[in-house]
């Protein structure tokens, strides 16, 4: 315990020290137009490396830590490899859109929460039988290859799993079965990335969370692309998280830091091994700031780039005054979504509709203006026709109000 | 149609497509050179100062006003020295370029900007976030600058090596004088040496431009003393500079002290120690002091003067001061004085009124809220303790310390500053005897109590008495309260201090 301790004083002053080199790095820099000659890493043998381990499994608090670690960490001499585990979540990359991605509904009946991490790529989905890992290095040493690698060569030394990387950087297994995506964020000084591994995953909630439903939106988000997975507990029982977690951070610990080598147990000693991290404000003042961003509304769906969702319904046959039209009346909703507030809604009302009375379209439309792309919007609509109403004594929605409310409802919530 | 749009589109040298884009204004003036047209440098008056303001403004469009083309004619040749000074300073826009990814990524998709067409960046400031398959990195600035131009749009592809932004670097600072870049700083610096200027030559304004000024500072000739050939006696550019014999190329540059000419030891001695006026602005409590005040003036104020005999009111109050500190209030004269107004106030109904802005109707106020003015680190305030007919001496003492505290800390809020009906101002605090307080509309009546003090006085038996004498001083508004009114709401109140017991009766 004394040893992990003294191991993590350590990083923790090599955190000091990198704070106060960045500090006047930039007060150098300022009173100059051309740009500053950059201080040169050092050589890959000064270079130590360490493996922490997450003792949270709330996912806002480990991305708010992967984040921490990012802003305020100096990698130029220390590697460092996370490792963490989360209760079910979904989380979607930088730039997508949630509702695409996901099934919203479907994640708020079972309480699996929605979470948009800073970096690129698709949508995953985390459980407890799921193991994520974070390389972090500096901007210069970013290696994506190098850190797929280890894995794969973790997987064979330890279980003899034989596994490839394919073109998109995934990792494979069996040729088709993915098990493992990635993605990476590169900033000034600082770049990590990130992969998960599929353990012992719950696949049945995995296809339902990520279930596309057909939803007419249309968005430049970054989509997600599809495929088979398999857990790596089907392919060999021995693989446990923990387990699998030991045998990677051996490996990591035993490869020299910039290129594919075997340096054996005599290079492990060299390093600063295994350290249980807690992502709490005492160790790590900042970061709950970093972490309430991240589970705040506006963050996970109000990021969102703007999107456009459009969703036709035909009217059924009773609500239409008489059968004298031969075509299906359709009643076609299309909305505007800017940062997750509906912001333009136009509603195309087949003619049948107007005719048996429906009055309610300027109203409709008012009362959905900056609203959030929720069920809120749907409650504010539906006041917003019973208002209407007072006037006259009927308290309820009329039948054709009630296939319209029906209608935006399953516009905002299917999707 | 502007002229200068005009006049280029004719001249077919700048493609006025760019020309409504952020391009500098340069373009523009070296188009003016290689046209070599007297007759158009004559009437594209101004070039320089409008150019430069369109610069900052960032607008593509300038507009001419036509009076000002006559007003400041220009030889041809003044003109192109003005444009070949400053465009010899440097102006550039750097082109700063995607810096490659690694991985042997080649092409991105930007996904934010973090900065927009004319933000300042500092180097190291974040500029915009790229996608590349799966990494998301952001891109931080390598120059200061300004931001003048974004090459792509969210969601566009940008290549490796290819442009990104252009940031138009900031000049060096010290020939920068004349340039656009910092107007406010080079206007500020200028009516610095103004003044320098201006003191030596007091009788007359010259009259001559800033540039001509800054140049005689320099080097620090009367302006004065130079022939001055331009129309109206104006001091041109070329006067100076041959009075100087410096040539129009140099004297942009800053002289070494060792190196300054000649004619600089004809100048004045030295020049005087000039203090400078401050300016503040007016923000904050003084703005809302000028607002109010601005609007009281326009009520017809009389003022009422009258002295308590408060002994009695002394010696009442040190032995309730041990029984308030023992319930935790600090008890001054200033709750006793409250309450006994309110009392008052309940017999004279209409010192608590307000007259509405038509002057048509007297709002009776119901409740006695009664401002205190209090001196805060931030300026005068007026937090109002509120129905003070219904609390007691003690609740009165209790919300006067919290509004203090408040006061003192800034804390104030808008519900403590307004609804306010009566106002009482303790400037004996500070000192004074009678002043002429002014009332805060929309308020009729304002008192104002001044030191208490130790004075002699006959009493009933003609003996000399020293006793304690508060001064107050009343004004109200004529238009509804007269000098009767005033009078008697005094006297009631006079009795009620002067024989505090009788606070006792009607509290």
């Amino acid at each position: 315990m004394a040893q992990m301790m003294r191991k993590f004083v350590v990083s923790n002053m090599c955190v000091v020290v990198g704070l106060t080199r960045r500090s006047s790095a930039r007060s150098l820099a300022t009173g100059k137009t051309m740009p500053v000659k950059k201080p040169d890493l050092p050589p890959e043998g000064e270079i130590t490396k360490s493996v922490f381990m997450s003792q949270s499994t709330d996912i806002y608090t480990n991305l708010a830590m992967e984040d921490w670690m990012y802003r305020n960490m100096d990698f130029s001499n220390h590697h460092v490899m996370m490792v963490w585990r989360n209760e079910p979540c979904v989380v979607i990359g930088r730039h997508q859109n949630p509702w695409l991605e996901a099934n919203v509904p479907f994640l708020g009946e079972k309480d699996i929460s929605l979470a948009r991490r800073n970096s690129g790529g698709g949508t995953v989905y985390h459980d407890r039988g799921n193991l994520n890992i974070t390389f972090f290095t500096h901007r210069d040493r970013y290696d994506r290859k190098y850190n797929l690698e280890i894995i794969k060569r973790a997987l064979y030394r330890s279980f003899g799993i034989k596994s490839l990387i394919n073109e998109r950087q995934d990792i494979i297994v069996r040729d088709k079965y993915k098990v493992s995506g990635t993605a990476a964020k590169l900033g000034r000084l600082s770049a990590y990335h990130h992969c998960t591994l599929l353990v012992n995953a719950n696949k049945a909630d995995l296809s339902k969370a990520l279930a596309k439903r057909e939803h007419g939106i249309q968005t430049t988000a970054t989509p997600s692309t599809p495929s088979p997975v398999a857990n790596l507990a089907d392919l060999d029982n021995r693989v446990t998280v923990e387990s699998l977690q030991t045998a990677i951070g051996y490996e990591y610990l035993r490869t020299p830091a910039l290129h594919i080598d075997d340096a054996g147990e005599r290079h492990i000693s060299k390093q600063r091994g295994f350290q249980f991290v807690n992502p709490t404000e005492d160790w790590y003042p900042g970061i709950a700031e970093l972490r309430d961003e991240l589970t705040t509304w506006d963050w996970c769906f109000g990021r969102t780039p703007e999107f456009t969702v459009s969703r036709s319904f035909p009217v059924p046959a009773e609500l239409l005054p008489s059968k004298l039209y031969s075509a299906t009346q359709e009643l076609i909703i299309t909305m505007t979504v800017e940062k997750g507030l509906i912001n333009d809604v136009t509603l195309n009302i087949p003619p049948g509709l107007i005719e048996s009375g429906f009055h309610g379209e300027a109203s409709v439309i008012t009362h959905l203006k900056g609203k959030r792309f929720t069920s809120e919007a749907l409650a504010a609509l539906e006041d917003a026709m019973l208002t209407r109403h007072l006037t006259g004594d009927i308290r309820k929605l009329d039948e054709k109000e009630q296939f319209v409310a029906k209608c935006f409802d399953q516009v905002v919530n299917t999707v | 149609m502007t002229y200068i749009v005009h006049y280029l589109e004719q001249a077919r040298h700048v493609d006025t497509d760019r020309f409504k884009m952020a391009e500098p204004h340069r373009r523009i003036k070296s188009a003016l050179i290689m046209r070599n047209d007297n007759s158009l440098c004559q009437k594209v008056c101004s070039t320089s100062r409008v150019l430069r303001q369109w610069n900052r403004t960032n607008s593509g469009i300038i507009i001419l006003d036509k009076k000002k083309k006559k007003n400041a004619l220009r030889t041809f040749e003044e003109l192109k020295s003005k444009q070949i000074h400053t465009t010899r300073s440097a102006h550039q826009a750097i082109a700063f370029k995607l810096s490659d990814i690694g991985e042997g990524i080649r092409e991105v998709v930007i996904k934010e900007w973090f900065v927009k067409v004319g933000d300042k960046v500092q180097q190291f400031d974040n500029i915009c976030e790229v996608q590349s398959d799966k990494a998301s990195v952001t891109i931080t600035s390598r120059y200061d600058g300004v931001v003048t131009r974004l090459y792509h749009e969210v969601d566009q592809t940008a290549l490796v090596g290819q442009p990104l932004v252009d940031i138009e670097l900031e000049g060096t600072t010290a020939e920068d004088a004349p340039k656009s870049k910092e107007p406010a700083t080079k206007e500020t610096n200028e009516t610095q040496k103004e003044q320098q200027i201006n003191s030596s030559s007091k009788k007359e304004k010259i009259l001559t431009t800033p540039a001509v000024r800054r140049i005689a500072s320099q080097f620090r000739v009367n302006l004065s003393e130079i022939p001055a050939t331009g129309r109206n006696g104006r001091l041109l550019k070329e006067d100076l500079l041959s009075y100087l014999n410096i040539s129009s190329d140099k004297s942009n540059e800053v002289p070494e002290f060792a190196n300054i000419p000649a004619p600089t030891a004809q100048v004045a001695p030295k020049p005087e120690v000039i203090l400078e006026d401050k300016i503040v602005p007016v923000t904050g409590f003084t703005k809302a002091m000028v607002k109010s005040m601005t609007e009281a003036m326009k009520i017809p104020h009389f003022g009422f003067c009258d002295e308590y005999n408060v002994t009695k009111l002394v010696e009442m109050r040190e032995t309730l001061k041990k029984v308030a500190l023992s319930r935790g209030v600090k008890l001054t004269y200033m709750p006793i004085i409250v309450k006994a107004t309110s009392l008052t106030l309940l017999n004279h109904p209409v010192l608590n009124s307000s007259l509405d802005s038509s002057c048509e109707n007297i709002i009776f106020k119901a409740s006695h809220n009664i401002g205190v003015a209090m001196d805060t680190p931030n300026g005068l305030v007026v937090p109002v303790i509120k129905n003070v007919q219904n609390k007691t001496v003690l609740e009165v003492a209790k919300e006067l310390n919290l509004i203090q505290e408040k006061g003192a800390k800034g804390q104030l809020g808008l519900s403590d500053l307004t609804g306010g009906t009566f106002t009482i101002s303790n400037i004996g605090n500070v000192g004074g005897t009678y002043t002429k307080p002014i009332i805060l509309p929309p308020q009729v009546s304002i008192g104002a109590l001044g030191k208490i003090q130790v004075l002699p006085r006959f009493d009933s038996e003609g003996k000399v008495v020293p006793t304690h004498i508060l001064t107050v001083s009343w004004s109200a508004d004529h238009r509804v309260i007269d000098g009767v009114t005033i009078a008697r709401f005094s006297n009631e109140l006079k009795s009620y201090l002067e024989n505090p017991y009788n606070l006792l009766l009607d509290v």
